[in-house]
């Protein structure tokens, strides 16, 4: 099977459409963009003009009806907040703001003066209410949400949905900056994916891959988006409990699930869970692979076994 | 005291489930999780099941209607777990792409 591809850049990041029917990549990839698109409008923090920044302007409480995509996202974030038990929380936007991370990320200078900050949980996700029928949004004064956690795999679940139904059949894989997600009839030994630390990595001979049929694969790594401030590095994943950037053992996640935005849902608590994590992905069924800050990989969840290399 | 739990009207169930149909139709999202959440949370404010704080004002839409919230909040969604999913050993030389931190 001929499989043809589209590489471009999307949410600050790399876009990458896969599709098993050369003749169907123009129309998956303009589905997917479109799609893409719809996301940043609705749901972006750095642009002044999304629905999402729009609607948290002011100090006080905010509240209102939102569009569907919208509507979506948030319900995906509290959703990943619910069964995580907060790891993965969407009112980080203040803690993460102060940490440095203010603009998309390419214009965030990579060092800078000290910062001064403080150990305070985030406001918690239960100050925000969606009420999905009405699609009614409430989020308390002083709770800043941000998306960033969930919404990027959203997108890719919804991407590769939308391809699909554009294709009219045949099969679609949808990456964005590494949240993939694959839809429709996959190649007939399945969706081949390297694992690495960076989705920016090159496809080597000797690089770890697994193959899926279904779902989606997440990698959360705080390797990558890292900025330095009076010499400290701080990256992206904020322990709610702390407000600070995680500090655990694991230094990268990378998790399959029924989907990508629950796949990505399992790194990412991951990663703020610590210690834990292996023993509660594990007893989840979540076929995850986790790098420690050393470099050393633990495997659990049914996570297959290293093939044989090829080079 | 808590309040007394109220059951939706048939309106408002129908109202919901069109929301959710409008949403399924609008992403061609089947398998979608977060679909399904809000799926299942309308689902829950038909059953009048939910636990999480309900609310009865009327509150104004963006096109001017006046419209009535459900008794439903997400953060009852009432979706259980994450999904799993599986996979299998897979050869670099067919590898299609690469997942890693971004």
């Amino acid at each position: 099977m001929t499989l043809a591809e589209h590489r471009g850049t999307a949410l600050g990041t790399s876009l990458h459409v896969v599709v098993t029917d050369p003749q169907t990549l123009d129309v998956a990839t303009a589905a997917v963009e479109a799609v893409v698109d719809a996301i940043d409008q609705a749901c972006s923090r750095f642009r002044d003009d999304s629905e999402l920044s729009r609607f948290q302007t002011g100090d006080g409480r905010r509240e209102g009806i939102v569009s569907p995509l919208l509507a979506q996202a948030i319900a995906a974030a509290l959703r990943a907040a619910e069964l995580t038990d907060g790891a993965v929380d969407p009112t980080v936007g203040e803690a993460v703001r102060n940490a440095g991370y203010t603009v998309d990320f390419a214009a965030v200078p990579a060092e800078g003066e000290p910062l001064m900050l403080a150990v305070s949980p985030v406001p918690g996700w239960r100050r925000v209410r969606l009420f999905p029928a009405t699609r009614r949004v409430e989020i308390d004064a002083g709770v800043e949400v941000d998306l960033g956690a969930t919404a990027k795999a959203l997108a890719s679940d919804l991407a590769a949905a939308a391809a699909l139904e554009a294709m009219h059949g045949g099969g679609v894989l949808v990456s964005l900056g590494g949240d993939v997600s694959v839809a429709g009839e996959p190649p007939a030994d399945g969706w081949h994916i390297q694992i690495a630390e960076n989705s920016r990595a090159e496809i080597t001979p000797d690089g770890e891959t697994i193959a899926i049929r279904t779902g989606g694969v997440a990698t959360s790594s705080t390797t990558v988006r890292r900025w330095r401030r009076g010499g400290v590095e701080l990256h992206h994943i904020i322990d709610p409990a702390t407000g600070l950037p995680a500090a655990g053992p694991w230094r990268t996640v990378s998790v399959v699930a029924g989907s990508c935005v629950d796949a990505n849902i399992a790194a990412t608590a991951a990663i703020v869970r610590g210690a834990a994590a292996a023993s509660w992905l594990d007893g989840a069924g979540l076929p995850a692979r986790l790098v420690d800050r050393s470099g050393g990989l633990t495997r659990v969840g049914g996570w297959p076994a290293p093939g044989p290399q090829t080079s | 005291m808590p309040a007394p739990k109220r059951r939706i009207t048939v309106a408002e169930r129908d109202r919901a489930l069109r929301l959710r149909r409008r949403l399924t139709m609008s992403f061609g999202v089947v398998g979608g999780a977060a679909v399904a959440a809000l799926g299942v949370a309308a689902a829950d404010a038909h059953a009048g099941t939910s636990t999480s704080a309900a609310s009865t004002s009327s509150v104004t839409s963006a096109t001017g209607t006046t419209t009535t919230p459900s008794a439903s909040s997400s953060s009852s969604t009432g979706s259980a777990s994450i999904s799993t999913g599986s996979a299998s050993t897979g050869s670099s030389s067919s590898a299609s792409t690469v997942s890693g931190g971004s």
